[in-house]
């Protein structure tokens, strides 16, 4: 059995945001300054779970430049048994899909583990987009999982609103997206961090997927206007002063609404 | 006979089963009557169930519906993700709509991808606002945890599948429409294929207390993740007559059972006061606490995404201004 993480190198914290100059970009300071998205990290530790239980084997694979690796490293120290980089600087989650498509087509696979987002472009909807291009069943927001004794299908647990949750059951080839939480993360100790720093990870260029088109180029049905802090929303009033004054204003705030 | 425009029509996905209509449904509804007018489009309401009810026609009116799609098969009463993309893809197709809107739910994160991508055509998720200029749209999106905002302009006519979580106060109220014309399309069971098998589902445990009756909830968030602050929470919950929540990670760290949790994956609240404590402000949070009559936040980030929906906010590190609280509480409660 194998089963594929997808996992993003994100920024390792808003601190190291600036805009670019054309207003238009995020800009990521520094070196070092990615890290694994939060979301993937649970799916991470719910596939090396699943390594453990079923004797799987465990693959992770990303997009994205070469700082991308700290991702993979991340996986590596998990329990991943193979790292995989597709060069391509992209954010466009269609465009993720379509490529990772291609590649885990190439590894082949039982089971895919994607999070439910990625902090930085909140867009949850590369593992949604990649099951239906592969045209396989798929769950979001999972937080339980139970494979068939033969191993051929999925008991699968995950939320609806309000704490709601469902049930439902799927033939393998699956692709679950991960909710926060699903299994505890697990602490690295440091050496097995430096030591998942000397493995080898393999990489994929558009060019060996078939993909002729090169991202970004074209401009695309979308436009950005503008990329900043939120706007100083209209209602909220910012209560100032010395702490012990502060606290008697919000007393009296609290006194009113709770009239 | 399909528009010739992709714009000529805005569809609004307005619930299904027991959760239609959807207040963010409905508020949605209301603004993409405002884009409508501007965009000479006509919006109609799109509801799954058994059948149409009353209370939907009316709310849908109410919100500015010109017209209502009511796809009536009782297995859509239900939601199951795999059958509500096929069916919404066709709808779309048939129809020849340029755009699909959708509250920002959990169920609308699973299945909008879907449909935009059945359709081939791009999904623009998360978003928090959604206007018109100059033809084009412009939608408001959330990055960067909600650090940042970025607007993107949407080109005129292109097909979209959009989830829209509209800060309520931000909504407006439509206008009325006298009578929507009603289309009642009745579908079979064959017209769509499932390879996921719904087995069941169940209701959240009913925990302690029920934060959805609650009048005063004081909510933890990741900023209070430690025993001391937490303390200091519970503390002042008790003096106020109220009752503790958390954000979902703080249940994730198992700080918290999971009936603590306020937003999406857990409970939607209306409080008469909600005071959120080192709580950033998560979408997925927002969603299920920006109806509360009056919010209060403290946080030591003044960007943090949670002061788009207070009312008042602190700048502040909560082991400095929840002591302080406390004690004007103590003071409070001892005058009164």
């Amino acid at each position: 059995m194998r089963i594929i993480v997808c996992v993003k190198a994100i920024p390792r914290g808003e601190g190291r945001l600036s805009i670019s100059e054309s207003g238009d970009r995020v800009i990521c300071e520094g070196a070092g300054g990615v890290t694994i998205n939060e979301s993937d990290e649970y799916a991470l530790e719910q596939g090396a779970a699943l390594k453990t239980a079923l004797g799987a084997e465990l693959a992770a694979i990303t997009v994205g430049p070469l700082t991308s690796q700290e991702a993979l490293c991340v996986a590596l120290s998990k329990g991943a048994d193979k790292a995989v980089r597709i060069d391509a600087d992209i954010s466009d989650p269609g465009m993720v899909a379509r490529v990772m498509a291609g590649a885990i087509k190439r590894l082949g696979y039982d089971l895919i583990l994607t999070g439910v987002e990625s902090w930085d472009y909140l867009w949850s909807q590369v593992g949604i987009l990649l099951a239906t291009r592969l045209g396989i069943p798929s769950a979001y927001a999972v937080i339980g999982v139970e494979f068939s004794g033969d191993r051929k299908s999925l008991r699968v647990t995950k939320e609806l609103r309000g704490g709601a949750c469902q049930y439902l059951a799927m033939d393998l080839p699956a692709l679950l997206c991960v909710q926060y939480g699903m299994h505890p993360l697990s602490f690295v100790p440091p050496r097995r961090q430096m030591w998942a720093r000397s493995q080898p990870q393999d990489t994929v260029t558009l060019e060996e997927l078939g993909i002729e088109d090169r991202p970004g180029e074209s401009p695309g049905p979308f436009k950005v206007l503008g990329v900043g802090l939120p706007e100083r929303v209209r209602w909220v009033q910012f209560l100032e002063g010395r702490t012990p004054e502060i606290a008697d204003q919000l007393m009296g705030k609290i006194r009113n609404a709770t009239q | 006979m399909p528009p010739s425009s992709p714009w000529q029509e805005i569809l609004v996905f307005l619930g299904y089963g027991q959760y239609c209509p959807e207040g963010s449904g409905l508020a949605l509804l209301a603004r993409s009557r405002d884009l409508a007018s501007r965009l000479g489009s006509k919006v109609t309401a799109l509801t799954m169930g058994d059948r149409l009810i009353d209370p939907v026609v009316s709310a849908a009116a109410e919100a500015g519906a010109h017209e209502i799609v009511s796809i009536e098969e009782p297995a859509l009463m239900h939601y199951n993700a795999e059958v509500f993309a096929q069916v919404l893809a066709s709808v779309v197709r048939e129809r020849g709509a340029g755009l699909l809107l959708f509250p920002h739910t959990l169920e609308a994160t699973e299945v909008a991808p879907a449909v935009a991508e059945m359709l081939g055509i791009p999904a623009l998720t998360n978003c928090i606002d959604i206007e018109s200029s100059e033809g084009a749209l412009v939608v408001t999106r959330p990055m960067f945890g909600g650090t940042r905002h970025v607007r993107v302009q949407v080109a005129r006519g292109t097909p979209l599948v959009a989830t829209v979580q509209l800060r309520v106060r931000a909504a407006g109220n439509g206008r009325r429409s006298a009578s929507p014309a009603i289309q009642r399309v009745q579908l079979a069971a064959a017209q769509w294929s499932a390879r996921t098998r719904v087995l069941g589902m169940s209701e959240p445990p009913a925990g302690e207390v029920d934060l959805t009756k609650a009048q005063v909830i004081v909510s933890a968030g990741r900023g209070a993740a430690s025993k001391p602050t937490l303390k200091l929470i519970e503390d002042l919950a008790s003096l106020l007559g109220g009752v503790v929540a958390c954000s979902r990670p703080m249940a994730d760290l198992n700080w918290f059972p999971r009936d603590r949790i306020v937003g999406t994956s857990g409970k939607t609240v209306k409080p008469k006061l909600y005071l959120a404590c080192g709580i950033s402000g998560a979408s997925q949070h927002l969603a299920g606490m920006q109806e509360a009559q009056t919010i209060i936040a403290i946080n030591k980030d003044p960007y943090a995404p949670i002061f788009e929906v207070a009312h008042y906010g602190v700048v502040g590190k909560l082991e400095e201004v929840l002591p302080a609280l406390i004690n004007s509480a103590r003071l409070a409660r001892a005058g009164a």
